[in-house]
């Protein structure tokens, strides 16, 4: 078992690059509209994303470049202070298109969930890799206990944060146990929770109606918009800026809705290779996440694997209608300054870890 | 500094963890497939619906032509002046030249020129002559679109019965309302992109969908015969001051209109404007109603209606007169058609045999009914004469014997068999239908009156239509117009056909009337309409309007040639004449010039060896 401290996955930053370009791209052409309409600049959504993705780019080389062990001391802090940006935002944060999700600071405005999930992953990293027993049921009620907190003050008004926030913490929890069947019942007993939870309110199931008939609804306006576009694009799209659906007919375009616009534009084709691209990147997290020197980074790059798969799976499954309206936002590619610079610098975590690496090991 | 142990345990569970996630990614893949290549042709032709615009392209209207081709309608290519605010780059010189072309005062085009707008309307209707020469100029900014425009060659000719249409192109009234469908043709469209606000996106371009011109419509007015009666209809209206002239034309084999007119007619090509009779008959009208005489009625009646009118604004007794001016008198209204309708009693007396051309009567002047005694209009009475000669002479006593001999249950028999009860069918939308008595309602004294034609109002075209059928043969025909549909290209699409007549009365009866109203014009009151070398057969009739006492008549004359073999009826009705208002005097000899010049226009050759 050897250890070396060598060069980060250039494979993987290759990806982050692409995405991170291409992010950019996409939103100057969804954004223009709505730029030119509210802002008379159509590169107003631009500029702000441009600005978060420098900062966001720079994070990622410090991070890089960081020893990620000094993380495990950091762990604790690092919660605290989401805990407490995640308590403030509910008592002095700013409301946008209905929603109290920004902390204002002078020009520069935050949205503490996003620094959450972050701040989610460090800590379980920290708890799980600390923990001798895996076995027991006592790792998954630390781990509940440690991230419970935190979903309760983000899933009061960003219900879906809560939820990829959950999903990271079941993977991690997942991958820290060897065994099989707990899960499973873990998994039942999550659906039938997710079952009473919709049956509790009308409005919730009014929400699997719309979900399952979205034409028939106003609120389905939203989705059917997001179809309209997506059927548009065809196998090879309308080319790059044509869509017709992001001028005011797909509601914030920009933002969750985007990849529908990507869809218009590039057709199934670049669709499917944006896809292939999350993949790419995906398959690079695991390797390495199976890779890694230790435990703690292992289980830092499964968490950001965790994160970027539930977000990219559970946003393109809503735009293209395949699971009931949440508000998800697409890594890299949807319009919001403080996610992409917390995902870039989870990206400078990721590339940390993959700078110390195990060159032989088995997994059979 | 290694913080914790990687089992095998957890790499084995992270590739689950990716292949879970890759399974997912391929899952929403196929999801994706589905939508955009099996779902795309629905989901892109509903966006579709959602981006597109329409704007309209009007097509052009299909023409009415006269029975030989003569364009009685027609479009004229007129173009719109505007101009565009933002692209305009010499205002002084756009609005120098604006001015001059168009006769306009500088102020009002100097004020839309500067007006901060998209889109300016400077002028609509500009000849296509002026707006070539302003496109000439190439100036920046001004704008020259074309546009049709309904178009009438003749003005006023056959005005109330061609119509004229709105400024959407549709029919109004006449003709342009009942054959729109025929006429009006498939609009073109525009179709252009727009954003979510409707803002059209000036980059996509645009994809035009062309407009489908309307067919023409070919009628059997003849272009010669409608001028010749309008000139003849104007020229009793003015030598006997009348109110107003109709007169009727048709075939009455076959019911095909050649001319119908209603003079004073109107200029088709500005049909918004009172003529000068009657412009002046509505200020009258209005000066009538600001001092109400209270000649006849009480102060309170007279101020009563005072008020009433007062209400009435300038555009409302505009819109009132305008509807009078386009009124088609021989089919949107009824009159009391006097002696003419004899020719009715006659016939259905004789088809019943309650009567034969050699009956005996005797007229003392009057005919007592019940306990009324109805006056015949030779005081003196006509004395002995045959059924012949009381046709000849219109003896009013001898009809109503023979409508007394009927009864009221068969005379209203014959009136439904002759189809007198229903509308006549004619192709021109307002058909007045016929006013007359219940006939639970009638008693002797009604009848008898019926059977001289008073008591009960028709149209003209009714009285024209029975008398054709009665005449023809027995045959009943429906008056039209409309011919045939064909394209602009001449490709017939249409032969009109109308319902097969009935047979009102046998033969038999028929040639009876033809040889009856032969004989009163040649030897009787219609002698007047006598034509040298021709049969005419046809009856007059001078009819007073209610109330009695105003002393206001309306003399008429329906005629017919040749009297053995029917080609040519025509009808003349002349309202409210001055000075000699008999029938027989006034309006036969204007059948009479009339058949002079268009029996031998129509190829029906005068008999110079006889008589």
């Amino acid at each position: 078992m050897q250890k070396k401290r060598g060069k980060p996955d250039y494979c993987l930053l290759a990806a982050v690059l692409f995405l991170t370009a291409f992010g950019l791209i996409t939103l100057y052409s969804t954004s223009a509209y709505n730029g030119e309409v509210r802002f008379g600049d159509s590169a107003y959504y631009f500029k702000k994303q441009l600005f978060a993705t420098c900062l966001g780019l720079a994070s990622m080389y410090l991070v890089a470049q960081l020893d990620y062990h000094l993380l495990w001391q950091a762990a604790v802090p690092v919660y605290l202070v989401s805990l407490a940006l995640s308590g403030a935002v509910l008592l002095v944060g700013d409301t946008y298109n209905g929603s109290r999700r920004w902390l204002s600071l002078g020009p520069l405005s935050f949205q503490p969930a996003e620094y959450a999930k972050l701040a989610v992953i460090l800590l379980l990293a920290r708890v799980v890799s600390g923990r001798k027993n895996s076995r027991g049921p006592g790792m998954i009620l630390a781990v509940m206990g440690a991230i419970l907190p935190i979903v309760a003050l983000v899933g009061t008004n960003n219900l879906s944060t809560a939820v990829i926030i959950l999903g990271i913490a079941v993977i991690m929890i997942f991958i820290s146990n060897p065994r099989y069947l707990p899960f499973i019942w873990l998994g039942l007993a999550g659906s039938g929770f997710v079952a009473l939870f919709l049956g509790m309110e009308q409005y919730r199931l009014e929400r699997l109606a719309v979900w399952r008939d979205p034409e028939s609804y106003d609120k389905g306006f939203q989705t059917i918009q997001g179809l309209y576009a997506i059927g548009s694009g065809g196998m090879f799209g309308k080319g790059l800026g044509n869509s017709m659906q992001k001028l005011g007919f797909v509601p914030e375009a920009q933002n969750d809705m985007i990849f529908s616009v990507i869809c218009e534009e590039l057709g199934l084709v670049g669709a499917v290779l944006l896809l292939l691209v999350f993949g790419f990147m995906l398959w690079r997290f695991m390797v390495t996440a199976i890779r890694a020197a230790d435990l703690f980074g292992s289980l830092l790059v499964s968490g950001i694997m965790g994160h970027i798969a539930i977000q990219v799976i559970l946003n393109v499954a809503v735009v293209t209608n395949s699971i009931p309206n949440t508000g998800i936002t697409l890594p890299f590619i949807s319009y919001g300054g403080t996610s992409v610079l917390f995902l870039l610098s989870e990206m400078g975590l990721a590339l940390s870890v993959s700078r110390w690496q195990k060159e032989n090991f088995s997994i059979y | 500094m290694p913080i914790g142990k990687l089992h095998t345990f957890h790499r084995k569970k992270t590739v689950f963890v990716f292949l879970a996630c890759i399974l997912a990614l391929a899952l929403l893949i196929v999801r994706l497939g589905y939508l955009m290549l099996e779902r795309s042709e629905y989901y892109s032709e509903k966006a579709e619906e959602l981006h597109e615009r329409e704007r309209p392209i009007k097509a052009a209207r299909g023409r009415i032509l006269d029975t030989n081709g003569t364009v009685l309608a027609d479009n004229k290519t007129v173009c719109t002046i505007s101009v565009i605010h933002s692209q305009i780059r010499e205002p002084d010189r756009v609005i120098s030249v604006l001015c001059k072309e168009l006769g306009l005062s500088e102020e009002s085009v100097r004020k839309k020129v500067e007006k901060v707008s998209s889109m300016e309307r400077i002028k609509s209707n500009v000849e296509k002559e002026v707006g070539d020469k302003i496109r000439q100029y190439e100036l920046a900014g001004v704008k020259v679109d074309e546009d049709y425009k309904r178009y009438y060659p003749y003005g006023s000719l056959a005005s109330k019965v061609l119509g004229f249409t709105g400024s959407d192109n549709q029919g109004i009234i006449g003709l342009e309302v009942q054959y729109d469908s025929v006429l009006e043709g498939t609009a073109g469209k525009i179709l252009t992109l727009t954003d979510a606000r409707g803002v059209e996106l000036p980059e996509a371009g645009e994809s035009r969908l062309e407009p489908e011109a309307g067919d023409d419509l070919q009628i059997s007015l003849d272009y010669n015969i409608q001028k010749y009666i309008e000139q003849e209809a104007l020229r009793v209206m003015e030598q006997k001051q009348a109110d107003s002239v109709s007169i009727l034309i048709l075939n009455p084999r076959n019911g095909e209109i050649y001319g119908m007119t209603n003079v004073p007619e109107f200029d088709l090509n500005d049909p918004f404007t009172l003529t000068q009779e009657w412009q002046a008959a509505m200020e009258e009208a209005i000066q009538e109603a600001k001092n109400p005489e209270t000649e006849a009625e009480g102060e309170d009646a007279g101020a009563e209606r005072g008020a009433e009118t007062k209400e009435k604004t300038a555009s409302e007794w505009q819109q009132e007169f305008l509807n009078q001016m386009w009124r088609n008198g021989c089919i949107n209204d009824t009159y009391e058609p006097g002696s003419t309708f004899k020719v009715i009693t006659a016939s259905a007396g004789l088809e019943e045999g309650v009567v034969s051309l050699s009956d005996h009567f005797s007229c003392p002047g009057y005919k007592i009914v019940e306990d009324r005694r109805i006056r015949c209009h030779k005081v003196a009475g006509h004395g002995a004469e045959t059924f012949l000669e009381a046709a000849q002479n219109s003896c009013n006593p001898v009809f109503i014997e023979v409508g007394l001999r009927l009864g009221v249950e068969r005379y209203f028999h014959y009136l439904e068999q002759f189809g007198l009860l229903k509308k006549t069918g004619i192709d021109l939308p307002g058909e007045a239908a016929t006013i007359m008595h219940k006939k639970e309602n009638v008693g002797l004294v009604e009848l008898a009156t019926m059977a001289f034609g008073q008591s009960f109002q028709i149209t003209p075209i009714q009285l024209a239509a029975t008398v054709s059928s009665l005449v023809n043969g027995g045959k009943r025909i429906t008056p039209h117009f409309g011919v045939l549909e064909k394209s602009r290209e001449g490709v017939l699409k249409k032969i009109f056909q109308y319902p097969e007549g009935e047979q009102i009365v046998s033969g038999e009866t028929s040639e009876t009337m033809q040889y009856i109203l032969e004989h009163v014009v040649a030897d009787g009151s219609g002698n007047r309409a006598y034509l040298e070398g021709y049969h005419v057969g046809g009856k007059t009739a001078t009819s007073e309007t209610l109330p009695r006492s105003a002393n206001i008549y309306i003399s008429s004359f329906v005629g017919f040639a040749p009297a053995d073999d029917p080609q040519v009826l025509g009808l003349c009705i002349i309202n409210h004449p001055q000075g000699v208002y008999y029938g027989g005097t006034i309006a036969a000899p204007v059948i009479q010039r009339i058949f002079a010049n268009i029996l031998p226009y129509l190829g029906i050759q005068a008999n110079t060896e006889n008589d």
